[in-house]
């Protein structure tokens, strides 16, 4: 597979925003998905200066990360999170990026109604088409209402918006139990992204330990228990007709501790592993 | 929570009535009003304080801003002389703006806008703005904002435009669905079964705001900009409308093959560097 079919995720590397970028181009990537905390974290000129560096790069930005808990509040929260909708979509815009993920919520405040939850993603819809942008729905395997991808696909069936899909999270496949093959009902054209990751757990984990493992104690495809899974869940994928990216969605605290270079090369090897994995013979 | 439908039936919750007025963006402001007399229409009031115009013919409402700051001349600046904004006619431009806002409409500060009254707007295609209005019967909103020039409309010959048909809005490939889906859900748009494969026509609730979807060439660039880029006039009597536009030296574009859509005879008006208009001769 070619490189400029993935990206990386920034909160995988250390350092200042400039550094990431720098990096990442370096080890022969072309695409990123970046999180709002990269830009509003910039240190120097702020907001602007953040942009500017993302466009100087060069790099493609396949994804704005993440806008969380939205969908299910009622009242004076709903117009706060609409608030957040806005200025995310306006970041994501800046930045060229087409993309903006959405986590189905966690909050305890969120309706569980399908109803609310539907009307909530269609008004995100409205919102996000004038500025071009796409919203990547995803469940997370802790949310609320929301936790799985057969869940996800009803919810964005009903909602019947042109730019609202899914985006495909391994780990939150996985920790589920799932299988790719839960994924069958699913229009390949309707996943807006893939992001990979692998674990060193090969059960279906507790609730809380998911999000310590999903936060923290992610591994690149290739390092871990998941790597025969994973290899089958791209090769569906790619047969079934996926052109889109895979992002190497990889949370780990360790790789805060060593210099992007070296994440960088590790997801460089796990796009050579998951290549010769994928060859035929 | 209101209940907003109480000012439009199901199928019209916006309670939309038409087109207000269109407004261009131009930093050839008297250049563009100079075709837009060719093309027949008259300068019938100026603001009290920007450099901005109202033209008008028949039912058709121009506003030419020539603005140094505010919206328009962002807009001017980032895409170019266009069609910076719309207004569409509601019922109830409060009940319509709740409306908008609880189904993910952008509103946006209108203040920089053309007017001093405060007008909600949204967010619409490529920048552009979308205005509701619901003073357009006894009192209208340029009775505000503008001064009337004394004797702009006496004496006028009969229209040779006399109505806004459609607003051609270019969109990147791939977001025809997308744009559908944008003025269903918020305005209540049908769009029309005849397809042209990239074209789709929509239109509003009450039949009288009609908008061409066309998928622009390439992604991005020039050509892939979203925007509005024309607009189509109807002309009572287009033989005799061609005729006298021709007289006076506006370039008029072949006859084009009448479309699904508008079985109709049609031309562009092309005036380079300028908004694109075309004209079509009344709907049987």
């Amino acid at each position: 597979m070619e490189r400029s079919r993935f990206a990386i995720d920034t909160t995988a590397l250390a350092g200042a925003l400039e550094d990431k970028l720098a990096a990442i181009a370096a080890a022969g990537f072309s695409a990123v998905t970046l999180s709002a905390k990269d830009l509003v974290g910039e240190q120097t000129g702020g907001l602007e200066q953040a942009v500017r560096r993302v466009r100087d790069s060069q790099l493609a930005v396949s994804g704005f990360l993440a806008l969380r808990d939205f969908e299910g509040l009622g009242g004076r929260f709903l117009d706060y999170k609409i608030d957040i909708a806005k200025s995310m979509l306006r970041m994501a815009q800046q930045t060229g990026a087409d993309l903006l993920l959405v986590s189905s919520s966690t909050s305890p405040q969120a309706s569980g109604d399908l109803d609310t939850i539907v009307q909530h993603l269609q008004l995100l819809s409205a919102l996000a088409t004038p500025l071009g942008l796409r919203i990547g729905y995803e469940p997370l395997a802790w949310g609320r209402h929301v936790a799985d991808y057969p869940g996800a696909w009803q919810v964005i069936e009903r909602v019947g918006r042109g730019n609202v899909g899914l985006v495909l999270d391994s780990f939150h496949l996985f920790a589920r139990g799932m299988q790719p093959d839960d994924l069958h009902a699913i229009p390949l054209e309707r996943l807006f992204l893939v992001q990979l990751s692998d674990a060193m757990y090969d059960y279906v984990p507790a609730l809380d330990e998911m999000v310590e493992l999903s936060l923290h104690h992610r591994f690149f495809p290739g390092e871990g228990e998941h790597s025969r899974a994973l290899v089958e869940l791209v090769s569906r994928l790619e047969a079934g007709g996926y052109r889109g990216r895979y992002a190497f969605e990889v949370a780990n605290d360790d790789y805060q501790h060593c210099p992007p270079s070296l994440v960088l090369q590790r997801a460089g090897q796990a796009v050579e592993w998951l290549s010769s994995q994928l060859r035929p013979g | 929570m209101v209940n907003s439908n109480t000012q439009g039936d199901a199928a019209n919750p916006m309670g939309m009535d038409g087109i207000e007025f269109v407004e261009f963006a131009s930093t050839e402001p008297v250049r563009l009003g100079r075709h837009l007399e060719a093309l027949g229409f008259s300068a019938v009031a100026r603001h009290r304080s920007k450099n901005v115009l109202l033209y008008r013919q028949g039912s058709i409402n121009f506003i030419v801003n020539g603005e140094e700051v505010g919206h328009a001349h962002q807009y001017a600046q980032q895409q170019g002389s266009g069609i910076c904004a719309v207004a569409f006619r509601v019922r109830d431009a409060a009940l319509a703006t709740r409306y908008a806002n609880e189904r993910g409409g952008w509103e946006v500060d209108s203040a920089p806008g053309v007017m001093e009254l405060r007008i909600p707007a949204f967010q619409g295609v490529g920048g552009s703005l979308i205005y509701l209005v619901d003073r357009y019967q006894d009192h209208s909103i340029y009775d505000v904002d503008f001064v009337w020039l004394t004797g702009a409309e006496a004496g006028q010959a009969p229209p040779l435009l006399n109505a806004v048909d459609q607003l051609v809005q270019r969109v990147q490939l791939g977001r025809l669905k997308e744009w559908q889906d944008f003025y269903a859900h918020l305005f209540g748009f049908r769009a029309y079964p005849q397809s042209v494969a990239g074209e789709s026509l929509i239109e509003s609730p009450c039949g009288k705001v009609r908008i061409r979807l066309e998928t622009a060439v390439g992604e991005r660039g020039e050509g892939g900009r979203e925007g509005l880029h024309a607009v189509r006039l109807l002309a009572p009597d287009l033989p005799a409308a061609a005729a006298e536009l021709a007289r006076r030296g506006v370039r008029l574009g072949e006859s084009l093959t009448p479309d699904a859509y508008a079985p109709r005879v049609l031309h562009t008006l092309h005036e380079p560097g300028l908004v694109q208009f075309e004209m079509a001769s009344q709907a049987d």
